[in-house]
């Protein structure tokens, strides 16, 4: 008896202690040093989706905190973007832009991010220009596809920008576990697969115990800290993934022949070409833009040169390539008190991971650039 | 192993709990399972550190039978020094003498806790000789003596006559003190909030300070005091983490600090900061140099600077700490001869001397944390107003509001306050009232909470580093 009262004390001791800290987590985040100082849990933003295998959830709310501290919310269709109606609003321009963690830009807020700066940029009078913001943390070039098919088409754009990296093709990754990626078949042509559909995490995350979970992960503090926890090392590493180093010398450029990618990559990115003139066509023929960027290491001439040989793999396609790291590098040239290590981190690890608010804006100008051609249209 | 990651909380449940049980059921095993802990814990240091403690442990060992002879003595205290010199200074030494490029100067990472460990050795050996200590017999003994988890890494600095009796008493398997739990989770919970809600959420704050020189005047007073609070809350939260996880398995070790920035001169202050460290240097360094009894009061006072020098070396392998050392030294030989004139002047003016104190002892500590003595320099030079006024930096925008500091300053006395209010034998009263399973698993699941807050940046103890 006397054991049982004392287990039954040591499960009220628990259960007021985590009620406390659940109250001491809510309390700070209400008070200005949630902004800088004290510790917080991070928002859990993500779910499950059919179709890219994660996405970010609807409606979600609370403190980013990786890198930077930075307010976030998701709107109504799950976008780190301003509430949007599904239907374009007419006489509006409407640009789909699909990237990873950069796009996503959870680190800074959304009115800095370059998404939001490019619109005003691209409009500044009457706001009739549309970035919505598809970006996803570590979305590689099949989930953007994937992306794209399922969401990008229904918000009806007139246009679709991708901000891909070259790793995406020459890693020449093809685990469909986790997320859609491009596999390659027998014949040896690659075609976009959704295997995570059958996993069991995937089945978990989208069964009534894990909608539970999500809903206590969106209503408890101590439930996030948790899901932070079992994230550290997972989604972490996703949205810190920077572009994977590699030598431009690797990389033999040739104008005449497309040796240069392993040859799962080159069957992938034939795919992704293919795929990106499909969904051209099922959008009604829009203009369909590729900002390829991240080639590390390379100098301005192998890099233009590499940039030749990629370009070569489009001929075929209508499909518009643009090598971004040279637009980027031509819109820094205006900013000589800039250099390209300014434009990327926070605090003290300044110069690496993600864009911070001078690199946004530097971002929005190089996007700007790109997309007004095709807008004035 | 740090004291606040979660992988430490949970093998120290399970060593908690291993102990509850050997203590009723086999209590010979006792101080096994403290020494295989605390071999287990050093060892995720690294195999290096782990083989380079061995060693000085077996020697020192060897050397402890027939340390009451002086000549030993000497080639103890020899052998310790020139281990501590050559892991930890043996680099600043030949930078300084212009040699960098050979075998001997090669980058080495100092093992972790040397400082520490080593001055556990010293003091153990020297009370040994003096006869103030009892000969620990058998090598596990000596080892778990020197390497017991809790204090190992960064202190306290123990004495035989502190740990000895009692790891003696585990050895034996007498059956332990009967032990206020409550008490020892409240240390546990009190140094790991300081720990991880406080200095680790200073710390990027204290980096980007110290990364530039600051712009204007006030923001280098807000940065030094933000240093002061953080390496306050960080030390003292380690201490206390150290304390209580002994105290839960029946060891007490002595307190490290006693809310250090109420201090009212120097003196005062060393004796209330790094408790252990200053009674170190006092009774082995001081008092054999002659201390205040012997010869006129410029060679005591040229001592005390000495010895004060030594104490700042001990921090770090670097000019900016042996600044730093030699200018409490003077500080404290200007609070001696002010005594001569003015003996008890904080019996009138104590909250000046405590605002005083403050302000010197930030200043110092801005030397501390400056890479180099030209920037210690300047820095000074900015506090008071001696150098050229930028526009802010968009790191220091964020703390412009001309009354962040005084707010900031205000808070964090506030919390030394409370910690001042806490350290009352009342409320020891109290926590003895409550005392009971619902108290314990409350401050412990607290406890594992805070353990579980994600570390979104690195921020290991630094006291670990000296």
């Amino acid at each position: 008896m006397k054991r049982k009262h004392t287990w039954s004390l040591v499960i009220l001791g628990a259960l007021t202690a985590t009620l406390f800290a659940e109250g001491f987590l809510r309390l700070i985040e209400v008070t200005p040093f949630a902004w800088k100082i004290l510790p917080i849990a991070e928002v859990s933003l993500y779910g499950p989706d059919p179709e890219t295998g994660y996405t970010l959830r609807t409606n979600i709310s609370g403190t980013w905190i990786t890198e930077n501290r930075a307010r976030v919310h998701t709107n109504n269709l799950g976008l780190r973007d301003k509430p949007l109606t599904l239907a374009k609003p007419n006489g509006q321009q409407r640009v789909a832009l699909l990237g990873d963690s950069l796009a996503e830009a959870l680190q800074v807020d959304l009115n800095d991010t370059y998404q939001t700066l490019a619109e005003k940029l691209l409009d500044p009078k009457s706001q009739k220009v549309e970035i919505v913001n598809l970006g996803l943390a570590g979305a590689t070039a099949a989930v953007q596809m994937a992306r794209a098919k399922s969401r990008g088409l229904a918000l009806q754009p007139d246009a679709f920008l991708f901000m891909n990296n070259f790793s995406d093709f020459s890693a020449g990754l093809e685990d469909d576990s986790r997320f859609p990626a491009y596999v390659i078949q027998t014949d040896g042509i690659a075609t976009l697969q959704y295997g995570f559909r059958e996993s069991r995490d995937f089945k978990l995350r989208t069964s009534r115990l894990g909608q539970l979970i999500y809903w206590l992960i969106d209503h408890s503090k101590i439930a996030t800290l948790i899901n932070n926890r079992k994230n550290q090392s997972d989604l972490g590493a996703i949205n810190l993934q920077t572009a994977t180093k590699q030598s431009c010398e690797s990389w033999p450029s040739s104008s005449t022949n497309l040796n240069f990618l392993p040859e799962k990559g080159a069957a992938q990115l034939r795919a992704f070409i293919k795929d990106l003139s499909q969904l051209q066509h099922t959008a009604g023929r829009i203009p369909v833009i590729l900002a390829l960027a991240n080639l590390p290491g390379c100098t301005t001439t192998d890099r233009a040169n590499l940039a030749t040989s990629i370009r070569n793999y489009f001929k075929e396609s209508n499909v518009t390539i643009i090598d971004f790291d040279g637009t980027l590098e031509r819109t820094l040239a205006q900013y000589p008190e800039l250099e390209k290590k300014d434009i990327y981190g926070f605090g003290m690890r300044r110069g690496t991971g993600h864009l911070n608010e001078i690199g946004h804006k530097i971002y929005a100008e190089a996007v700007a650039n790109i997309l007004h051609p095709y807008l004035a249209k | 192993m740090s004291f606040d990651s979660l992988s430490f909380f949970l093998i120290y449940c399970v060593v908690f709990f291993l102990h509850t049980v050997l203590r009723q059921k086999a209590p010979q095993f006792m101080a096994p399972l403290f020494l295989v802990t605390s071999i287990i814990c050093y060892a995720m240091a690294g195999w290096g550190d782990l083989a380079l403690i061995t060693g000085v442990l077996a020697i020192n060992y060897l050397l402890s039978f027939r340390v009451r002879d002086q000549r030993v003595l000497t080639f103890t205290l020899v052998f310790n020094i020139a281990c501590l010199a050559s892991f930890k200074y043996r680099s600043f030494f030949l930078n300084e003498l212009g040699i960098h490029e050979n075998f001997f100067s090669s980058s080495i990472i100092i093992p972790l806790g040397i400082s520490f460990y080593i001055f556990h050795i010293i003091a153990y050996q020297i009370d040994l000789y003096r006869g103030h200590a009892r000969f620990i017999s058998g090598f596990a003994k000596f080892s778990l003596f020197v390497v017991f988890f809790p204090q190992l890494v960064a202190g306290p600095i123990l004495r035989a006559n502190q740990l000895a009796p009692q790891l003696e008493r585990a050895w034996k398997a007498h059956p332990p003190v009967k032990k206020l739990y409550a008490y020892g989770l409240v240390l546990c919970l009190s140094g790991l909030a300081k720990k991880i809600l406080l200095a680790d959420s200073i710390s990027p704050e204290v980096d980007i300070a110290f990364s530039q020189l600051p712009s204007q005047a006030w923001i280098a007073w807000h940065s030094a005091t933000l240093l002061g609070f953080q390496i306050y809350f960080d030390f003292s939260g380690y201490s206390d983490i150290a304390l209580g996880l002994a105290y839960l398995v029946g060891i007490r070790l002595p307190r490290n600090f006693r809310t250090p920035y109420f201090s009212a001169g120097p003196t005062e202050f060393w004796q209330r900061w790094h408790i252990t460290l200053s009674r170190w240097i006092r009774d082995y360094l001081y008092f054999p140099l002659g201390g205040n009894k012997k010869g006129g009061l410029p060679r005591q006072l040229l001592i005390l600077i000495f010895v004060m020098t030594l104490a700042g070396l001990w921090h770090g392998a670097a000019w900016t700490f042996v600044l730093w050392g030699f200018a409490w030294g003077i500080y404290n030989a200007l609070e001696r001869l002010l005594l001569k004139v003015y003996p008890n002047p904080s019996r009138n003016f104590r909250p000046f001397l405590i605002v005083f104190n403050l302000a010197v002892m930030f200043t110092l500590l801005s030397w501390f944390r400056s890479p180099s003595i030209p920037y210690a320099i300047d820095y000074i030079k900015i506090m008071f107003g001696f150098g050229h006024d930028t526009p802010l930096r968009p790191s220091e925008v964020w703390f412009t509001s001309g009354w962040s500091f005084p707010i900031l300053f205000c808070a964090l006395m506030g919390l030394h306050g409370l910690e001042y209010y806490a350290d009352r034998p009342q409320v020891l009263w109290r926590l003895k009232k409550w005392n009971g399973p619902f108290l314990w698993s409350v401050l412990a699941t607290l406890c594992f909470w805070l353990v579980m807050i994600p570390k979104i940046n690195v921020n290991p103890f630094i006291y670990f580093r000296f």
